[in-house]
């Protein structure tokens, strides 16, 4: 059981957040079945309704969906995945920025910084 | 429910009472051979313990009354007052259910104990020649009373005499319920204060009963003179009986009240 | 129709207030958390639901009843201390269970004691007082119950008993039932909770969602509580 959420935010987003992340980076492959609503709740720890509220969420923004017999999977339409993840990056990537301005450094300097670090792991 | 409750509850004493049976009809036994022999020239340690065992039979005669006694109050204490009370009174059953449970339980632990005590005397006192005369004066008995004119009174006095005593039974357990009720809907010592309300009831119903009997003789100075045997025997049935039935009523709507409404479990 | 409801509940004993003009309703499919330090009246509150106690003034409902034989046929109660019958052992209590129980299943009760490993001849006296809690846990959970009042279940656990009560009540839920639980260790069950009832002195100070909660003040419950009940 995984308990570990942010504090000040609601449970379900972070639920969600989690769910985009697995569907972007192949972890939930496009077509896969999701477990039961009971299941994930068991699995993160969380009230099932928490879980559901996401899962409407997610459903909502087409990411998952709901075959009436056999339960909910991972959307086909790699359109959708690939907007979660341009969403993702973007958010991450104004995160950072903002991180870095603060500390004071220049575009230019910040590319530099990415470039380096890259060269760093690829040499390792 | 009422059922089940009989069940559990004859289960839960039963593991207590049982062994207490079988521990007194046991020493029984010890003390047949010990009454036997006791009479013959025997050494003196072996006379003492003679004597030992048929003291431990007189001792266990009396101990199997106060240990049913003590059973009864002690379940009632644990099993509705105490941390069980928090299971006890949570059951999806009556309050009345739960009391008549243990009235009944009590009641027959009871009369089991004075069949057992009985059986160990027999026991002890067995002899071929004292069943014999035991058997003759059964028979006796039987002869004398089929040959008494009114069989009917006869029979009349005997249930009267039966039902009083169930009766009485029932009301001596709810005595002791209503005190305990009363005692534990105090914070502390509540042993103390259970004791407490049985002599203040005690004295108030002595108080009531005494008063009541002089009130009924100053009405009227015949009420207890009666022209036959039959006639005063009803009187002071009606009279006994009746009381014990206010009584009842009054220790059972007591406990009732305290555990539906007073009841406050740590 | 609410399955539990207080309307201007009040209870005293003897002058000390316990609960004081106490109003909210709790709707079928809810996990609430019933939270305030301790004596601030959880458990009279968890206590008058069942019955144990009679409310001074005011009333309180379970599924529009006040709480008697039938509504305790749909209440199953976890109190905070041990209750069953110390002699009795895990199987006789199963067997206890079922004969006064109409919703207990015993397969439930004994797949649970089989996962946890408490073999069912063992006596409740021979128990540890941790494997006490898991069989009384046990034993409320393995009814199907329209509520269920937990008084404390997750107090003095080890966290791996503590993770193992939280996902038996996430595995147990019934969206027509719903679950109430008394604690004071907030963070512990946060995540599983839909609501939180705030309770301080005798009255509710808070009763409102977790998601709305951590929305609407951007900290969690557990630092609400914090904030709200700081000494």
């Amino acid at each position: 059981m995984d308990t570990s959420f942010r504090q000040n935010e609601p449970i379900y987003l972070q639920l969600i957040e989690r769910f985009k992340l697995s569907i972007v980076s192949g972890e939930l492959l496009p077509g896969d079945k999701l477990r039961s609503v009971r299941d994930l709740a068991l699995w993160a720890g969380v009230n099932p309704n928490t879980m559901q509220r996401a899962l409407f969420e997610l459903e909502r923004n087409g990411l998952i969906y709901t075959q009436r017999t056999s339960g909910k999977f991972v959307t086909e339409d790699a359109d959708i995945i690939g907007r979660v993840r341009r969403e993702l990056a973007e958010a991450k990537t104004a995160e950072y920025l903002g991180y870095m301005r603060s500390l004071g450094l220049k575009t230019d300097e910040i590319l530099a910084t990415i470039k380096e670090k890259e060269e760093e792991n690829a040499n390792s | 429910m009422l059922g089940k409750l009989l069940k559990h509850e004859f289960r839960a004493t039963g593991r207590l009472i049982l062994p207490m049976y079988a521990v007194v009809l046991l020493v029984s036994l010890f003390a047949h051979f010990a009454f036997r022999m006791l009479d013959r020239g025997l050494p003196v340690f072996l006379g003492l313990l003679l004597y030992l065992i048929v003291a431990a039979f007189f001792i266990g005669l009396i101990g199997a009354f106060v240990y049913t006694f003590v059973v009864m109050i002690v379940r009632f204490k644990r099993n509705v007052l105490s941390d069980e009370g928090y299971l006890t009174m949570t059951l999806p059953v009556s309050i009345h259910s739960i009391l008549w449970a243990k009235i009944i339980v009590s009641l027959v632990w009871s009369a089991a104990t004075v069949l057992i005590a009985a059986l160990s005397v027999v026991i002890a006192a067995f002899e071929v020649g004292w069943v014999v005369e035991a058997l003759k004066d059964l028979g006796y008995l039987f002869e004398l009373f089929f040959s008494y004119d009114d069989k009917a009174s006869v029979l009349g006095w005997m249930l009267s005499i039966a039902l009083y005593a169930v009766v009485s039974g029932i009301v001596g357990c709810l005595n002791i319920y209503s005190c305990m009720t009363i005692g534990y809907g105090f914070a502390r010592n509540k042993v103390l204060w259970s004791i407490v309300a049985y002599f203040i009831i005690s004295i108030i119903l002595g108080w009531i009963g005494g008063g009541s009997l002089q009130v009924l003789v100053s009405l009227n100075e015949n009420v207890f003179t009666s022209e036959t045997f039959n006639e005063s025997f009803y009187q002071n049935f009606t009279l006994l009986f009746g009381s014990q039935l206010l009584y009842g009523v009054i220790f059972y709507v007591l406990t009732w009240w305290n555990l539906r409404y007073r009841l406050n479990l740590e | 129709m609410p399955i539990l409801e207080a309307k201007s509940l009040t209870k005293r004993y003897g002058s000390n207030p316990a609960l004081t003009n106490v109003s909210f309703a709790i709707e079928p499919g809810r996990i609430v958390g019933l939270l305030g330090p301790n004596g601030s009246g959880k458990t009279t509150l968890i206590k008058l639901a069942n019955g144990l106690l009679q409310p001074t003034s005011g009333e309180i409902l379970i599924g529009g009843m006040s709480p008697c034989a039938k509504t305790k046929s749909i209440v199953s109660y976890l109190p905070e201390r041990i209750n069953v019958p110390l002699w009795m052992s895990a199987e006789e209590l199963i067997k206890f269970y079922s004969d006064f129980y109409a919703d207990f299943e015993p397969n439930r009760a004994q797949d649970m004691l089989r996962n946890l490993g408490i073999g069912e001849k063992m006596r409740i006296k021979e128990m540890s007082k941790g494997t006490r809690e898991k069989v009384q846990l046990i034993l409320a959970m393995s009814r199907r119950a329209k509520l269920y009042m937990l008084d404390e279940p997750i107090g003095g656990v080890d966290p791996a008993t503590r993770d193992y009560i939280l996902a038996t009540i996430i595995n147990n839920y019934d969206p027509s039932a719903s679950v109430v639980i008394s604690t004071h260790l907030i963070a512990d069950v946060e995540n599983v909770l839909d609501d939180a009832l705030f309770i301080s002195r005798g009255e509710i100070v808070l009763y409102d969602s977790v998601d709305h909660i951590r929305e609407s003040r951007g900290m969690s419950v557990d630092g609400l509580f914090r904030e709200v009940f700081r000494c």
